[in-house]
């Protein structure tokens, strides 16, 4: 998969060590931007992430999104703990949305963590993101970040 | 126009096969991040278009807002049905909004004009991001700032 910067380095690739700066932005195919980051915990392809001033990813929650991090998506790989790898914080990608979620539905954090979820109580709004088909369960859904997404 | 990628590529221009892939982001020299989209519609120079999850644009109204599509501006020329180009996504361009709006309105989609941002909020779904630096005037386009992607 190609990419406009820094030259050489896939996206789809995690790495043990730091192949760019933590925090580092490319454009990428699919109208996606991506950020390099630094795993806080195991991430599974597919969920939704909380970066914080550090860059460290940890999987998204109510909590962390009260908390204002940047949220983004690890829609091309998994992440192992302290793994390196680039998220996607906007664009068209897949992500782990709740099973059933209707298309164009606006999403909130959920009780399972990295994943969104259409049900608003006691949860928080991610503005920027809607899916374009419906959830399914075990499979992640297409989806549109029009935005940043963010809390 | 220069870009920094992908090498070679012009963003003034449009074509009837694709040069690139749908989705290809490009930086331009004047601040905007522009996005490779195919045509579904006819649109002239200025109007803002709704972009779906396969990179088509049409006309941006109510219902695409609502849909929460990317959201872009056809501003540097008229484009054809089933043309692939270049569309400004954030960035200082020109762009169509409704006469007479007040520079720095807040916008919305229009309910009279279909690809055009109105400051009228009556029914209708706000445009997050993107302001006008000068009073809009009639079948011209205006110069405005999208501080980030825009987006409903």
């Amino acid at each position: 998969m190609s990419i406009d910067s820094p030259v050489g380095i896939e996206q789809e690739d995690g790495s043990a060590v730091a192949r760019v700066a933590v925090g580092t932005i490319i454009t990428a195919s699919k109208g996606r931007e991506m950020i390099y980051v630094h795993a806080g915990e195991a991430i599974t392809k597919g969920m939704f992430v909380a970066i914080d001033e550090d860059f460290e990813a940890m999987k998204l929650t109510k909590a962390l999104a009260d908390d204002k991090h940047m949220i983004a998506c690890a829609d091309e790989l998994a992440l192992a703990d302290n793994e390196y790898g680039y998220v996607s914080r906007s664009g068209v990608f897949n992500g782990n949305v709740v099973a059933a979620a209707v298309v164009d539905t606006a999403f909130y954090t959920s009780a399972t963590a990295g994943t969104i979820d259409d049900d608003p109580t006691s949860q928080t709004l991610i503005y920027g993101i809607v899916n374009s088909a419906t959830g399914a369960t075990g499979a992640t859904t297409p989806c549109i970040a029009a935005c940043l997404m963010h809390a | 126009m220069s870009i920094d990628s992908p090498v070679g590529l012009l963003n003034n221009d449009s074509s009837s096969a694709a040069e690139f892939a749908l989705g290809t982001i490009i930086k331009a020299d004047d601040g905007r991040k522009m996005l490779y989209v195919l045509a579904a519609d006819d649109f002239d120079k200025g109007d803002f278009v709704a972009i779906d999850e396969n990179f088509a644009i049409r006309p941006l109204t109510k219902a695409r807002a609502d849909d929460r599509q990317m959201i872009g501006c056809c501003a540097d020329f008229d484009v054809t049905d089933e043309e692939y180009t270049f569309v400004t996504i954030s960035g200082v361009f020109e762009g169509n909004i409704i006469k007479d709006a007040a520079v720095d309105s807040a916008f919305y989609t229009s309910g009279t004009t279909s690809g055009y941002l109105d400051d009228d909020s009556s029914g209708q779904k706000e445009i997050f991001g993107v302001v006008n630096t000068a009073k809009g005037a009639d079948g011209v386009p205006t110069p405005c700032i999208a501080a980030c992607r825009m987006h409903a």
